[in-house]
C-alpha cells in the first residue's frame, strides 16, 4: 500500500486518493501529530481540537508536515494546505486537519504568481 | 580596554554550578579524573565522517561523539527543542542543564518534573559560541547535493532558526523560562569567556540577578578542519595520535581540533545566599582587549595578551602574587604559545603553575574559555589542576612552569582566600579574553578580595 501509495504522490498532484489510501494517509497524520506532541496515538480522538486540546503550535505544524513529507517522500507546502493548518484558526479538529490534507493532495497545485513589475 | 563594570561592594559574584561536555565526557565528574589523569581524548577519526570532496590532510580530532550526543539530548529535552535546533545547541544545552541542575535550578537526570525557575525574569543568558551551528550548515548544503531522494534535496524548513547562533540562547530561554537577557557572542576562539565577562558585567550592573553564561562550539567539519590546515595552524602529526597537540613543548606542531561546551551558573553574592545557594567559587573579575594588530597573529612578544592579563588583575583588584595557577590558552603552534608564555614571565614573574587543556580536550575554539573556567572552579573545590600533557622537551622559548602532577598545585583548599586563578583565551582577529576566579568563602558568600 505505501508503495503505491507515494508513487501516486509524486506523480505530482491531483491525486486520485482510494478510501484506503485516503485512511492510510490519515492515520500517519495521526501518527505525526502524536510524535510531535509525544503522546499516544490513542490521544489524538478526531473531535480533538488540535490547537486548543492537544496543545499544537505553529512550529509543531512544520514537524507534522516534514514528517509526512519524510515518509511519503514528497514536499508538503504549508502556504497550499487550507487554513484549518494555522495558529489563528482555534476551532480546528483532527477532523479537519485531515480533510484538509486530502484535499491538498487531490487538488491540483496553486500556480505560481508571476512576479509582478511593479515597485 | 577594560570594559567591565567594577564590582559593587557587597556585589561579587559567586558560581553556584557547573556544566561541561566534551570529547572525554558528558558532565563534570565524566571529565575531571580522566583530566587529571592526563587522558587525551584526540584520536583519528575515519574518513567518512567528513563528506565534503576535499582533500583532508590530517583527520585528527577530540570529537563529542554525535550517536551519544543525539541520544542524550532526546533524554533530556522535549522534541519540540531537539528537533528545532542544531546539534551545536544540544551540546549547549547539555551542559547549561548540568550547570542549572547542579545550581539546584534544574530537576537533573533523577528529577521529576521541572521546577519553577525563580526570579526567572533577573535571570539572564550568555553564550559565547566561535562557529554557531557551522556544522548544520554544512550539513544542509551536503544534503541539498547528495541526498538520495529528491524530496531531501531542500533547505530544511528550520534551517534559519537552527542556524543563527541566537538560538543557543533563546532555545535554552524556551525550555527553562528564562526570561532576562538573552545573548549569543562571538569572538571567535575567546567567545566563551567573552559571555562570562559580559555577564560578569551584567550582574554587577544590576541587570539580572543570575547569569548562565558559557560556550559551545562542535568543529570537527571537514571546511573548518581544512580551513585551519590551510593556515598552517593544524597539527599534521597524524603518527602523535593521542599526543599530536604539545603545547609549550619544543616538539609542538600545531593545534588539533576539539568539540565541547561549558556552562557556569552566576549569581549575584546576595542572590544565591537569598535561596540558600552555595558558592562553589567566585568569579573575581576580568579583562577583554584587541590587539589592533593582525587577523591571525598576536604581537610577537605577547604584548596583547599581557595587556589583557594586566587590566583582568586590576579589575579584580588581584595582585600577581596570588595567581597560584594558569590555566592558558596554549593551542600548540608556534607563534601563540611563545607569545603567551613572554606574556605570563612579564604579568607573573612569580612564576604559577600552568598547564593547556588543549592537549587533552584539542581546541575547542568558542567554548575553551569557559571550558577552562569550569575547571578553574572545579581546582579550587579540590585543590587540583590538569596536568600539562604531552610535555616532554620543554621549548626554552616557552619559560612557563608547567604542571607536571595534578596533586602539585597550589590552589589550594576551599575557604583560602589568598588563591586565585587565572584562565587565558585568545583568539583570531586580536580577540584577548582573561577571567579570574578565587575560591568561595567558607561562610559562603562574599568575594575573595585582597
Amino acid at each position: 500500500m505505501k508503495e503505491a501509495l507515494i508513487a501516486k504522490l509524486q506523480a505530482g498532484r491531483p491525486v486520485h486518493l482510494s478510501e484506503s489510501e485516503a485512511a492510510y494517509l490519515t492515520e500517519a497524520l495521526r501518527e505525526a501529530v502524536a510524535t510531535t506532541l509525544e503522546v499516544p496515538v490513542a490521544e489524538i480522538a478526531d473531535g480533538s481540537l488540535v490547537f486548543d486540546d492537544l496543545g499544537l503550535d505553529s512550529i509543531d505544524v512544520f514537524d507534522v508536515l516534514d514528517q509526512l513529507s519524510e515518509q511519503f517522500e514528497v514536499p508538503v507546502a504549508l502556504e497550499e494546505l487550507p487554513e484549518t493548518f494555522l495558529r489563528g484558526n482555534e476551532g480546528a479538529t483532527f477532523r479537519s486537519f485531515a480533510e484538509g490534507l486530502l484535499r491538498y493532495f487531490r487538488e491540483a497545485p496553486v500556480p505560481p504568481t508571476p512576479p509582478s513589475d511593479a515597485g | 580596554m577594560v570594559t567591565h563594570a567594577r564590582t559593587e561592594p557587597g556585589g561579587a559574584v559567586v558560581v553556584t554550578g557547573i556544566g561541561l561536555v566534551t570529547a572525554l565526557g558528558f558532565g563534570v565528574e565524566a571529565n575531571w579524573p580522566r583530566l587529571l589523569a592526563g587522558e587525551s581524548a584526540i584520536r583519528g577519526l575515519p574518513s567518512e565522517r567528513f563528506t565534503l570532496p576535499i582533500a583532508l590532510p590530517v583527520r585528527l580530532g577530540a570529537e563529542v561523539p554525535r550517536a551519544e550526543l543525539a541520544e542524550r539530548i532526546r533524554g533530556a529535552v522535549p522534541r519540540s527543542v531537539w528537533n528545532t535546533s542544531a546539534p551545536e545547541c544540544h551540546v549547549w544545552l547539555l551542559a547549561a542543564l548540568e550547570a542549572l541542575a547542579h545550581a539546584g535550578l534544574w530537576p537533573g537526570e533523577a528529577g521529576d518534573g521541572a521546577v519553577p525557575m525563580p526570579d526567572a525574569d533577573r535571570t539572564g543568558i550568555y553564550v559565547g559560541t566561535g562557529g554557531g551551528a557551522h556544522g548544520f550548515a554544512e550539513s544542509e548544503y551536503i544534503r541539498v547535493y547528495t541526498a538520495e531522494k529528491a524530496v531531501q534535496r531542500d533547505v530544511s524548513r528550520f534551517a534559519i532558526p537552527m542556524y543563527m547562533a541566537s538560538a543557543f540562547a533563546g532555545q535554552l530561554s524556551i525550555l527553562t523560562g528564562i526570561r532576562g537577557p538573552a545573548l549569543a557572542l562571538n569572538s571567535a576562539c575567546s567567545s566563551g569567556s567573552s559571555a562570562l565577562l559580559t555577564a560578569l558585567d551584567a550582574l554587577r550592573l544590576g541587570r539580572c540577578d543570575r547569569a548562565v553564561a558559557g560556550g559551545a562550539d562542535l568543529t570537527l567539519t571537514a571546511s573548518t578542519l581544512k580551513g585551519f590546515a590551510n593556515l598552517g595552524a593544524l597539527s599534521l602529526d597524524t603518527a602523535a595520535g593521542p599526543r599530536a597537540c604539545r603545547p609549550f613543548d619544543a616538539t609542538r606542531a600545531g593545534l588539533v581540533l576539539g568539540e565541547g561546551a561549558a556552562c557556569l551558573v552566576l549569581e549575584r553574592a546576595e542572590a544565591a545566599a537569598r535561596r540558600g545557594a552555595t558558592p562553589l567559587a567566585v568569579l573575581m573579575g576580568g579583562a577583554v582587549n584587541a590587539e589592533a594588530h593582525h587577523l591571525l597573529a598576536p604581537r610577537e612578544a605577547g604584548e596583547g595578551m599581557a595587556e589583557c592579563m594586566q587590566a583582568a588583575l586590576a579589575d579584580a583588584d588581584v595582585v600577581p602574587e596570588r595567581i597560584v595557577h594558569v590555566f592558558a590558552h596554549g593551542t600548540g603552534t608556534r607563534q601563540n604559545d611563545a607569545c603567551e608564555a613572554a606574556a605570563l614571565a612579564r604579568v607573573l614573574p612569580q612564576g604559577p603553575t600552568v598547564s593547556a587543556t588543549k592537549a587533552q580536550l584539542g581546541h575547542t575554539l568558542g567554548a575553551a574559555g569557559a571550558i577552562d573556567a569550569v575547571l578553574a572552579v572545579r581546582g579550587l573545590q579540590t585543590g587540583q589542576a590538569p596536568p600539562q600533557a604531552h610535555l616532554t622537551q620543554p621549548d626554552p622559548a616557552c619559560p612557563v612552569r608547567a604542571l607536571r602532577e595534578p596533586a602539585h598545585t597550589e590552589l589550594g583548599p576551599r575557604g583560602d582566600p589568598a588563591r586565585a586563578v587565572l584562565v587565558n583565551a585568545f583568539a583570531f582577529g586580536g580577540h584577548n579574553a582573561s577571567l579570574l576566579l578565587g575560591p568561595a568563602l567558607a561562610g559562603g558568600e562574599g568575594s575573595a578580595h585582597a
